[in-house]
């Protein structure tokens, strides 16, 4: 994920991360969090949202309304946000963010014509 | 200098003027001309900083308190062109509209309908980027920074 985000941030990409506990496998609290982010993953310079509930996060509650049929059913389930911050595509836990590469490269393309 | 009116050095005699005293009546005429244009234009910068200065304030005010509305708005009919009963009639409806709207917005913030103090008018109203969320160290992200980038949007966790 953070080699994805150096890799495309000059062209104008961003990964958004959301730390929730809706799946029982993330830790208690922010300052948990962002030791365990600083130890094992310092290269990561993307953000990091405070912990939440998916429930109750706005960012989450509009993407419901964007794409309703394609809802969150496991951690590190990802979607794709297009310019103006709608978003346009999900993919689920399985596939591995560097295998997005391409789609998120070509998305990036189509975007700015 | 600029300010400056040249008093009249002689008393002002009817009929016929010598040289020295048309000069003088001619640079007065222009002082006071300049000294006209500048309080106009002092004039119109204070308003022009006071309406600066006002409307960044509304604005600041509006983000503080989005959901803060006049209940009724300017469509409410003036109250003295009505009988008691239109009044009564019209205190239920704009009660029941007041009700109506505090129950949507746990849902969703009513539509700001102003468009001139609207902060991302290029942004759809369902857009992400129009949020201002709290990262990991409690810090206030205004995600409109991320307008224009495309991303991807994770729900992450340690295990």
């Amino acid at each position: 994920m953070a080699v994805l985000h150096e890799d495309l941030m000059e062209e104008g990409f961003t990964v958004l991360a959301f730390p929730t506990n809706d799946f029982h496998q993330e830790l208690g609290s922010n300052e948990e969090i962002a030791n365990f982010w600083s130890n094992e993953f310092p290269e990561a310079s993307f953000p990091i949202f405070s912990l939440s509930s998916l429930e109750d996060n706005p960012v989450y509650q509009k993407i419901r309304e964007q794409l309703p049929d394609q809802p969150v059913q496991h951690n590190f389930f990802k979607y794709l946000v297009n310019r103006e911050g709608v978003a346009v595509k999900m993919f689920t836990k399985k596939q591995d963010p560097l295998t997005l590469k391409d789609e998120i490269k070509s998305f990036l393309h189509d975007a700015k014509k | 200098m600029l300010l400056w009116i040249p008093p009249s050095t002689s008393a002002p005699t009817h009929g016929h003027l010598d040289d020295n005293e048309k000069g003088d009546k001619l640079r007065r005429r222009a002082a006071q001309a300049r000294l006209r244009n500048i309080l106009m234009i002092l004039g119109l910068f204070m308003l022009a900083f006071f309406a600066t200065v006002s409307q960044v304030q509304y604005t600041q005010e509006r983000r503080a308190q989005p959901s803060l509305r006049i209940p009724g708005g300017k469509d409410r009919p003036h109250s003295e062109d009505l009988t008691p009963e239109q009044m009564a009639e019209l205190g239920a409806k704009s009660k029941d509209l007041d009700d109506k709207e505090e129950s949507d917005e746990e849902h969703q913030r009513p539509p700001i309908v102003d468009d001139f103090f609207e902060p991302h008018p290029h942004l759809p109203q369902n857009s992400i980027y129009r949020l201002t969320i709290p990262d990991v160290t409690g810090n206030r992200v205004d995600m409109s920074q991320f307008a224009g980038m495309v991303s991807l949007v994770v729900n992450t966790a340690c295990h």
